[in-house]
């Protein structure tokens, strides 16, 4: 019974908190004069451009390792199509990359080092909790092997991912998104 | 269960089985489908490939390029890149293909070795220089050679495994398509059968459609000819009753003659013929009366023992004449009166007695009536007769079958009287059936419901037989288009007493009745120009004194003819013809009583042709009972004296005009006439009074005449009533 009677009152809290973060949310991006994202300070591991509003200079943003690892990320625990066993993949949600930079596009289009390129939805790093994986069961993962940044979908998760499509979106040895 | 034919069966569960395996065939189909080649056939190719491509390219950018940092830089990431093909070569789905190439294995780990050496040159470099970069060309280069083995072999693998899974496949689709022949087949069989069975049903269908169509046909035909046959049976009866009305009513009147022995014997014997021949068509046309269903009942109170003395009464004298005891025993727990119809079971008991006395030669026949629990009422006649067997009994009671085939010869009767007696007893709700052995006698018996009425008003029935005299200067009618029938009617009714006049149609009968006033109508029902009901409603809407006077039916319909359509038009009573004089004096005494007498005293000529008592012995036997002789003979006397007084003194009343007094001494000596039973004189006297009331006595000599004749008539019979003593 007071689980019940408090509900609406939890409900309205929650409300309430989530409108006040929207607000400061679309205050802290409305502001042009902010400097958006700052230089990077390392070897440059990404490069997104098109139509994203925050740059770090030529109309792109590059991104350093630090500046990756300081972006909200997960861990995905899983098979993938092309590893023997289990590996444990860590690295920043696409959808956190792409609100740093502010991205307005809804089609991502990713490039690897080598050539190698993949239409990737925008919707699907929501939908899926897709992260830009740069550590495999802890070490930053070589270019080699699939590094530096792969493109991972939640396989064990979601067993329907486990098809062709998907397959060709998961892009290894990521090094551009292009947002259109 | 319902039995399948096997055409059938094996339809059914070969398209079961059919389709089980085609849903098997077309699992195995797509798990084909998702085989390792299938799968990752592609990418193995691709990455083989991409592989070798990388290490041509490397190669030519190192030819191409001097040596420098970026160069090298630009190196190590290609070499990286290349590297990362292994990777893909040697880890996941494309491994497992990999390992199922036979020599694939090795010319990867070649190209591991290769490039693993690569690596260990590439690693520790500084710099570019010229002699590294022509050591890696070369190095790339022997990289190429299993690369490109590697390409061909996943190629020429995949080549075979297609062409495998093709014809694989083919056959798997073959097979399917066989399995989907062979079910269609199946069903096209199960349906066909579907098919035909429908059609067959349809057909009988309609094969028991148009037969039901043919019976009811058939029916109607048997129907329409068994209803032929009843009116031709009806006609026939009565064109045959007409004249046998005739001879019944002229050799009834034959008998009662003084005759020649000779001539009495032929006389008596054409009666009994005659009798017997009318029973028989009765009989008939009972029987084919209850069989069209034209049996109709009535419910109204009956006196049991009445009806059951009545009948056993009847049978008294020829019983008693063959030495056969006949008696009746009614169980005292049953009520006086029923509920039932007097007529119908009369019929029945009549017949059953009558077979009883037929067939006992000697010892008793029993009527027994008594209560079987509630509400049944059993009556059982009951026999030492000769029996019958099992066999006989069970034929006994169906139409014109008798006990056996010697029985018609011997006993005669039409055989329809059990069976008559069958069908009256079922229309009454109950039930008939015999138990006898033959040589042990027969107890032949049936029950009815029981409902206990109330006893009934005393009916006009009830008038005394010898009402005889009453009769006397009755001014009747008899309507009737027969001159047989004429004749007898006339005949009996003129020696009853009765004055009748004589109508030959309708017509006539109507200007009868305007012109003259008649105490009662015989109406004649069936006649050319206006029938009876018809004349009779005319009669009755004329009003006055025709509303009331009693009209009588005779009908040549038999016992069951259509009495209440005579009482709807307006009639009193019924007679059915032939006439009888017990029943015409029966209806005359009936409908007479009530309406009085003398209603017509202008028409007083009096017949006095036959005999009939002179006294009343009713009051006779009460005279007896309540005075000894020499009273009786006092009272005699002294009414002799009286009557003698009170007529001379009419006569003088009459001639001098005297009205009052001449009724007065008419309703005096109709009071002494009457207490000593001599009826004859009380009416007379009853009809003279009235004359005077109503200032009439002009006409009325002759009567004072007949007063005379039958006043001596009646002291004569005193006398020898009391000489008899």
């Amino acid at each position: 019974m007071r689980i019940r009677r408090l509900l609406p009152l939890m409900l309205a809290l929650l409300c309430w908190t989530s409108a006040v973060q929207a607000a400061s949310a679309d205050f802290a991006s409305s502001s042009p004069d902010t400097p958006l994202l700052a230089p990077p300070e390392g070897p440059v591991l990404l490069t997104v451009s098109g139509d994203i509003s925050r740059t770090n200079g030529d109309g792109v943003a590059r991104f350093d390792r630090a500046m990756l690892e300081a972006l909200p990320g997960r861990t995905i625990e899983t098979h993938t199509p092309w590893h023997e066993d289990v590996g444990r993949y860590r690295g920043p949600l696409g959808e956190a990359i792409l609100e740093a930079v502010d991205a307005h596009g809804d089609q991502a289009r990713v490039v690897a080092l080598n050539g190698f390129e993949a239409e990737v939805p925008v919707s699907d790093f929501r939908r899926y909790g897709v992260i830009l994986a740069m550590k495999r069961n802890g070490k930053a993962m070589p270019i080699r092997r699939f590094g530096p940044l792969f493109v991972l979908y939640p396989f064990d998760e979601r067993p329907e991912l486990l098809n062709e499509t998907i397959r060709f979106r998961s892009v290894w040895q990521v090094s551009r998104i292009e947002i259109h | 269960m319902r039995y399948y034919p096997l055409r059938l069966k094996f339809g059914v569960v070969s398209a079961l089985l059919l389709f089980v395996a085609a849903i098997l065939l077309v699992g195995l189909v797509a798990w084909r489908q998702d085989s390792l080649v299938w799968r990752v056939g592609g990418d193995t190719v691709w990455h083989a490939y991409k592989l070798d491509r990388d290490a041509i390219e490397l190669r030519s950018y190192l030819a191409l390029n001097e040596p420098s940092p970026e160069a090298l830089e630009e190196v190590r990431l290609r070499f990286e890149l290349l590297y990362s093909r292994l990777t893909l070569l040697r880890g996941g789905k494309i491994a497992d293909l990999i390992g199922d190439i036979p020599g694939s294995d090795r010319l990867v780990d070649e190209i591991e070795r290769q490039l693993q050496a690569l690596d260990a040159r590439l690693q520790p470099l500084d710099g570019l220089d010229e002699a590294t970069r022509r050591a890696l060309i070369e190095r790339l280069g022997r990289l190429s050679q299993p690369a490109e083995r590697l390409i061909i072999t996943v190629n020429g693998h995949l080549a075979e495994v297609e062409t495998q899974e093709r014809e694989r496949l083919q056959w798997l689709y073959g097979l399917l398509l066989a399995l989907i022949l062979g079910m269609s087949v199946a069903a096209m069989l199960v349906v066909t059968f579907l098919f035909r069975e429908a059609r067959d049903n349809a057909e009988a269908r309609r094969a028991l459609e148009s037969l039901s169509r043919e019976l009811e046909a058939t029916a109607r035909r048997a129907e329409s000819a068994s209803q032929a046959k009843s009116e031709f049976l009806a006609t026939v009866s009565h064109e045959i009753r007409t004249p046998l009305n005739g001879v019944i009513g002229m050799s009834d009147l034959l008998v009662e003659q003084t005759l020649p022995e000779r001539a009495r014997h032929y006389a008596d014997t054409i009666h009994e013929s005659a009798s017997r021949l009318m029973e028989l068509i009765n009989d008939i046309l009972d029987f084919s009366k209850i069989e069209a269903g034209r049996l109709e009942l009535e419910h109204r109170p009956l006196a049991l023992s009445e009806l059951v003395e009545g009948a056993v009464s009847l049978f008294r004298p020829h019983a008693e004449a063959r030495g056969l005891r006949l008696e009746s025993v009614i169980d005292p727990a049953l009520p006086a009166h029923v509920v039932g119809d007097p007529g119908r079971l009369r019929q029945v008991l009549l017949n059953l007695l009558s077979n009883a006395v037929k067939f006992t030669d000697e010892g008793e026949v029993r009527v027994e009536v008594s209560r079987d629990g509630d509400d049944r009422l059993r009556f059982a006649v009951v026999d030492t007769g000769c029996g019958i067997t099992a066999e006989q009994q069970a034929r006994l009671f169906e139409p014109f079958r008798q006990g056996d085939p010697g029985t018609a010869r011997r006993f005669g009767g039409s055989g329809l009287g059990l069976a008559i007696s069958k069908r009256l007893v079922e229309a009454l709700g109950g039930e008939i059936g015999i138990d006898s052995e033959p040589g042990q006698g027969s107890r032949c018996g049936f029950w009815l419901p029981l409902v206990a009425a109330s006893a009934p008003r005393d009916e006009p029935t009830s008038a005394s037989p010898s009402a005889g005299p009453i009769l006397r200067d009755a001014h009747l009618l008899v309507v009737e288009d027969n001159p047989v029938n004429q004749q007898v009617a006339l005949a009996m009714l003129t020696k009853l007493g009765c004055r009748a006049s004589l109508a030959s149609s309708g017509a006539e009968a109507l200007a009868s009745v305007a012109r003259e006033r008649f105490d009662l109508v015989f109406m004649d029902v069936q006649m050319p120009d206006m029938d009876g009901l018809e004349v009779t409603r005319r009669i009755r809407s004329r009003g006055g004194w025709l509303a009331d006077m009693p009209i009588v039916a005779m009908t040549a319909g038999g016992p069951l003819g259509d009495q209440a359509r005579c009482l709807a038009a307006g009639m009193n009573g019924y007679l059915a013809k032939p006439l009888l004089q017990a029943s015409l004096l029966k209806v005359l005494q009936r409908h007479l009583t009530c309406q009085g007498l003398g209603a017509a005293p202008s028409h007083a000529e009096a017949e006095f042709a036959a005999p009939s008592p002179a006294l009343d012995d009713e009051v006779v036997t009460a005279l007896h009972e309540s005075l000894d002789a020499e009273a009786l003979s006092a009272l005699v006397a002294r009414y002799r004296q009286e009557a003698s007084d009170h007529i001379a003194a009419l006569v003088e009343a009459i001639e001098a005009g005297e009205a009052e007094s001449a009724q007065r001494l008419a309703h005096q000596l109709k009071g002494e006439s009457a207490a000593l039973g001599a009826v004859r004189v009380a009416a007379l006297a009853a009809r003279l009074e009235h004359a005077a009331r109503d200032d009439a006595l002009a006409g009325e000599a002759t009567t004072l005449m007949a007063l005379r004749e039958r006043l001596d008539e009646a002291l004569a019979a005193l006398d020898s009533e009391i000489a008899a003593g």
